[in-house]
């Protein structure tokens, strides 16, 4: 089965999108970011469920969906941003060896995609500004990207 | 001679200045990667010492990774270490993951309300009077931080009871990172568990003050008497 997990901040509100920008648009846009685990697994999925919980998700200060939709609702546009598959992901990695240190826990996980989700809101042509956002905050070099 | 373990992750930075702040105050010391880590190492030890840095480059959350490490390598022995009468002590990414190895009170450490990281001394208040961290030390007193994820937060309410129930060691006078109640060190009901989002380790000599004719004390900084009072506690 796959999961789907989104995780974001309790705590820290839409700040002035110009942050993620070389240079400032002063368009009136604001942003928030939030993670996106997907995790195909096999075997005992509530124990699964249990261990990529307390991995993933801090109960104090984070708040997560299990949905395949976004955990937000209203941005112009979203960016979803990840490693590409040649690049060295150490928070994978890390997380990886976490799991395969621990023995048999009664599940597989088989793969993990980590993505990060920026969502801009506000008003202006979606379209262009994407594209401007998309440069700045992603690297060619060692990012895959989507818009939605 | 009591004999301090300092437990290393990787992304830690700030083990060699702790453990030659121990040895000044008179402990014998070990570093000890986590990989490397056993029940033994932690069972010779009087005071385990997890110190500053970024272990696992914050991923996930802040110390989240290097709970699950600890627990994998080391099970419950800083459990076992605490209730047979040992000390703890976590210095601020070392304070993030004793939260959250539930050695000290429920709490998380997330981004400062800055959104940056920030290098700055910090004047703070002394809560506990009785920590064996604390004793040698006035009750109010200056060290130095460096973080960006140090605001201190709690479910609703958690940090008002805290305060009440003596499990706040040190606030901020001055609260720039937003945390709950400014508070910059939790404790253990005991005591004996201890951490704290600043840095003691880099306030050992007087010259280490931003001020040169600094004069709070002759011969030491501030940070010096926090290892010193845990050595002194343990003689």
């Amino acid at each position: 089965m796959t999961f789907h997990l989104e995780v974001i901040s309790r705590f820290q509100a839409a700040a002035n999108a110009d942050a993620l920008l070389y240079t400032p648009l002063n368009a009136g846009l604001s942003f928030r970011r939030s993670r996106v685990y997907t995790v195909d697994i096999s075997g005992d999925e509530q124990k699964a469920r249990t261990y990529l919980l307390s991995v993933l998700v801090d109960a104090i200060s984070q708040e997560y969906s299990e949905q395949d939709t976004p955990i937000l609702n209203g941005a112009l546009f979203t960016i979803d941003y990840g490693m590409k598959a040649g690049a060295l992901d150490l928070e994978k990695e890390a997380i990886l060896q976490n799991y395969r240190g621990r023995g048999d826990m009664g599940f597989s996980l088989n793969s993990l995609k980590i993505t990060q989700r920026v969502y801009i809101f506000g008003e202006g042509d979606k379209d262009a500004l994407s594209k401007r956002f998309a440069k700045d905050v992603c690297n060619p070099a060692i990012h895959n990207w989507t818009i939605a | 001679m009591p004999h301090a373990l300092l437990l290393k992750y990787p992304g830690t930075n700030c083990d060699a200045e702790t453990e030659r702040a121990l040895r000044t105050a008179g402990f014998s010391t070990q570093i000890q990667p986590i990989a490397t880590a056993t029940r033994e190492h932690v069972a010779k030890s009087q005071l385990v010492v997890l110190c500053g840095g970024f272990s696992y480059g914050d991923y996930v959350t802040s110390g989240r990774l290097a709970q699950l490490e600890t627990e994998r390598f080391l099970g419950d022995a800083l459990h076992q270490h605490h209730a047979n009468g040992g000390l703890i002590l976590g210095i601020c990414n070392g304070f993030q993951i004793l939260t959250k190895l539930g050695i000290l009170p429920h709490a998380s450490l997330i981004n400062n309300k800055s959104e940056r990281f920030e290098c700055m001394w910090d004047k703070l208040v002394k809560v506990s009077s009785t920590s064996p961290f604390l004793q040698g030390l006035p009750d109010e007193f200056e060290l130095p931080s460096a973080h960006a994820e140090g605001r201190l937060v709690t479910n609703p309410g958690d940090a008002e009871k805290y305060l009440e129930a003596g499990y706040v060691a040190l606030r901020y006078a001055s609260n720039h990172n937003g945390s709950d109640c400014n508070i910059a060190g939790l404790q253990d009901a005991s005591g004996r568990a201890m951490g704290l989002m600043p840095h003691p380790e880099r306030f050992i000599l007087p010259r280490h003050h931003y001020d040169k004719d600094w004069a709070g004390h002759e011969d030491w900084g501030w940070g010096y008497f926090i290892f010193k009072s845990a050595f002194d506690s343990l003689k």
